[in-house]
């Protein structure tokens, strides 16, 4: 069955583009009686929360001291 | 502010570290990361006379880090390796909507991450993508960018994009079910 597939894309095109009514009402017609896009709608609200979450924070990377003084030495060729 | 007011040793240690982690958290590859600083310092010095005192410096660097990542993540082939061929290609296409990896809620994960125990998981399973749609990943959900602005800068369609959106996060969430 490709509706699944159809559905789940269009859940996500919706967030980018413009999507028909009638798209928009096959999608949630189809979310009522489909346990797994329905999952799949849930579960793409949360992806995005985390995701928006996450990469509020910046990784604690350095570089060592000796790293810093080759960099300052080739910049300054 | 002329090019002899900016010593290489201040640019380095004051915004190197800072540049590194910047480029680290959006390409998630220490080594790629650290390259890429260190090709944007050197070009930073030799265009020095363009920057205008207006804009910070450390806003300036970053600026010229953030076109290089650009531009990586562009000519980044959108190498559909084996494991994702293999979980998009099959014949049954809706396997990877109706599989259930045995795992764990999304909303649990999410509530795990809130609580900032799961970052580094979250981090691992972006870095599985491949690098293009990394890019699209961290150019909506971080910079926060627009449709038209990921589809020009990461040359791509804007059906692409959401049918990208869409696979990332069906492998995140595989990822994430399987990583507990």
């Amino acid at each position: 069955m490709k509706t699944c597939l159809k559905v789940t894309e269009g859940i996500e095109k919706k967030h980018f583009d413009r999507v028909t009514l009638s798209d928009r009402i096959r999608i949630r017609l189809h979310l009522k009686i489909c346990p797994n896009c329905d999952q799949y709608a849930k579960d793409s609200k949360s992806i995005d929360r985390m995701l928006s979450t996450s990469f509020q924070r910046l990784p604690k990377v350095q570089f060592s001291p000796e790293e810093k003084q080759a960099l300052i030495n080739r910049i300054a060729r | 502010m002329s090019k002899t007011d900016i010593k290489p040793a201040e640019i380095v240690e004051e915004h190197s570290d800072y540049l590194l982690s910047f480029a680290m958290m959006k390409l998630g590859d220490l080594n790629l990361a650290k390259d890429l600083v260190q090709d944007t310092l050197i070009s930073a010095i030799t265009k020095l006379d363009t920057f205008e005192k207006r804009s910070k410096l450390r806003t300036w660097l970053t600026s010229i880090l953030n076109r290089k990542i650009i531009d990586h993540w562009r000519k980044a082939e959108t190498k559909y390796t084996d494991p994702v061929s293999q979980f998009f290609n099959s014949d049954d296409n809706d396997h990877w909507i109706t599989e259930n990896f045995g795992g764990i809620e999304m909303e649990t994960v999410e509530t795990q991450i809130m609580r900032e125990e799961r970052h580094a998981e979250l981090h691992d399973c972006i870095n599985t993508l491949p690098e293009k749609w990394k890019g699209v990943m961290v150019s909506k959900y971080f910079d926060e960018k627009s449709s038209d602005e990921i589809c020009k800068e990461l040359e791509i369609t804007p059906s692409n994009l959401w049918v990208i959106v869409h696979r990332a996060k069906i492998l995140l969430r595989k990822c994430l079910q399987t990583k507990k």
